[in-house]
């Protein structure tokens, strides 16, 4: 339990420091509108790669993506 | 044999879809993506994989998708062989529905996840909430699902589990600057019920070494809770290359504790051409209860490397191209990835070493 308090202790702190975010107007987001820039430009391909790691390691969660299963011997 | 335990992940990145992570389609747009993979590893483990997914913007607030995936495996691994099951092979399909409301500053969204396969059935229903705020320069987002599994065991009907899964996750999007936006997203989830594997079989012997005396039905514990910690950067480091950089801390109370990092550079070269390389390495300390081959019973069992202490590594390239107003598209896209990959797993004397890669297809199209 004192491990999942400390854990989102600190998630709630990264938020905190996240929201301190300069930001950039409107007509200066040219660049963050491409889709290399977007965090999920293709859910799709999210989800199969996510997919691969999930069932080959402990850990899980975070990054979205991934689905059941699969050659997860 | 499959066990559901990441589904989570996919349901909260749909939830959240709106909270700075993906673009929904052009009002009036119906966009259309077909995606292949092929799996080959090291372990005799071969997967390959078909998703087609429609996603329909009719109005200026309301999105609906859809997707319907397939993957067929076959495998002998080292897992199945020393539980004398032999090489096996099977299909999953999975059909899923999402629906997402937008005011171009608060978003909500709900899905529906359905898969079956041979020895498992899921249902997952989830549900997201994004607010942007600050001219759009924050994204706050709020997630929720609930998993719904039944494990059982091909050709045993005595054989018969059931499984389920709460997760929550949170998640805050900035820009930076003109060329920076970061992200930061907690996720847990808590896991009830039937977490080993019907088919694999942990090891007994009276020493470190073979002879192996005794194979014993794996025992997990039941309750699991799962934390997992993630930052993003995508940084556009010119007008035509963007840095995209991740890490993860994850810690869950069976005593796996993992980091995660990557990047991944994207640059434009022209005429739509994209060309991009990737690397990715985690590690981790292994589960409290997990041993290569156990001296006496012990309370939980388990045979399942990935809860040994490890360390891999992914690395590939990737080569892409978008076109505008192509026929009778608003756009074409077409990508091909390949990743190669390495496992070293220390404490998994079965297999020390496992490596292989993955290839990836996709073609879609906007009308």
């Amino acid at each position: 339990m004192t491990r999942s308090l400390r854990s989102a202790s600190i998630a709630v702190m990264g938020l905190l420091a996240l929201g301190g975010c300069v930001g950039a107007r409107p007509w200066e987001r040219g660049d963050l509108a491409a889709p290399k820039m977007q965090f999920e430009p293709d859910p799709e391909a999210t989800a199969l790669e996510q997919h691969v790691y999930q069932y080959r390691e402990g850990a899980a969660g975070g990054y979205g993506g991934g689905g059941g299963g699969c050659g997860c011997n | 044999m499959r066990l559901q335990l990441s589904l989570l992940g996919s349901v909260l990145a749909a939830a959240l879809a709106g909270c700075g992570g993906s673009s929904p389609p052009p009002s009036g747009a119906v966009v259309a993506d077909l995606r292949t993979s092929v799996y080959q590893d090291s372990d005799q483990t071969t997967i390959g994989s078909g998703v087609v997914a429609v996603r329909a913007r009719p109005t200026p607030e309301w999105t609906i998708g859809a997707h319907y995936l397939v993957d067929i495996t076959t495998s002998a691994s080292v897992d199945v062989v020393s539980a004398a099951t032999g090489r096996w092979d099977e299909a999953r399909n999975e059909g899923a529905g999402n629906l997402a409301w937008t005011d171009g500053w608060s978003t909500l969204s709900g899905g529906y996840v359905y898969s079956r396969e041979n020895d498992w059935e899921s249902h997952t229903g989830s549900a997201g909430f994004s607010q942007d705020l600050d001219d759009h320069n924050l994204t706050l987002g709020l997630g929720g699902a609930f998993v719904y599994n039944t494990i059982w065991r091909a050709s045993d009907p005595t054989f018969r589990e059931q499984q389920w899964q709460a997760s929550g996750s949170a998640s805050l999007v900035g820009v930076a600057d003109p060329s920076n936006i970061l992200q930061l997203n907690y996720n847990f989830s808590y896991v009830d019920g039937y977490q080993a594997s019907p088919y694999r079989m942990a090891r007994l012997a009276n020493s470190d070494n073979v002879p192996v005396l005794l194979y014993l039905p794996e025992r997990h514990p039941r309750q699991r809770m799962r934390h997992a910690l993630v930052f993003r950067w995508n940084s556009a480091v010119s007008p035509d290359a963007a840095l995209r950089t991740h890490a993860r801390a994850y810690l869950d109370d069976w005593g796996i504790a993992s980091l995660t990092i990557g990047t991944e550079l994207r640059a434009d070269v022209g005429d739509g051409w994209q060309l991009g390389a990737m690397v990715r390495g985690y590690g981790q300390l292994g589960a409290s209860f997990y041993q290569d081959v156990y001296q006496r019973p012990m309370r939980f069992m388990t045979s399942d490397r990935e809860l040994s202490s490890f360390v891999d590594a992914f690395l590939g390239p990737r080569l892409a191209w978008r076109g505008q107003h192509q026929g009778p598209f608003a756009e074409l896209r077409w990508e091909l990835k390949v990743m190669g990959f390495a496992f070293y797993l220390p404490e998994f004397s079965r297999l020390e070493t496992r490596y292989g890669f993955v290839a990836e297809m996709a073609l879609g199209g906007n009308l």
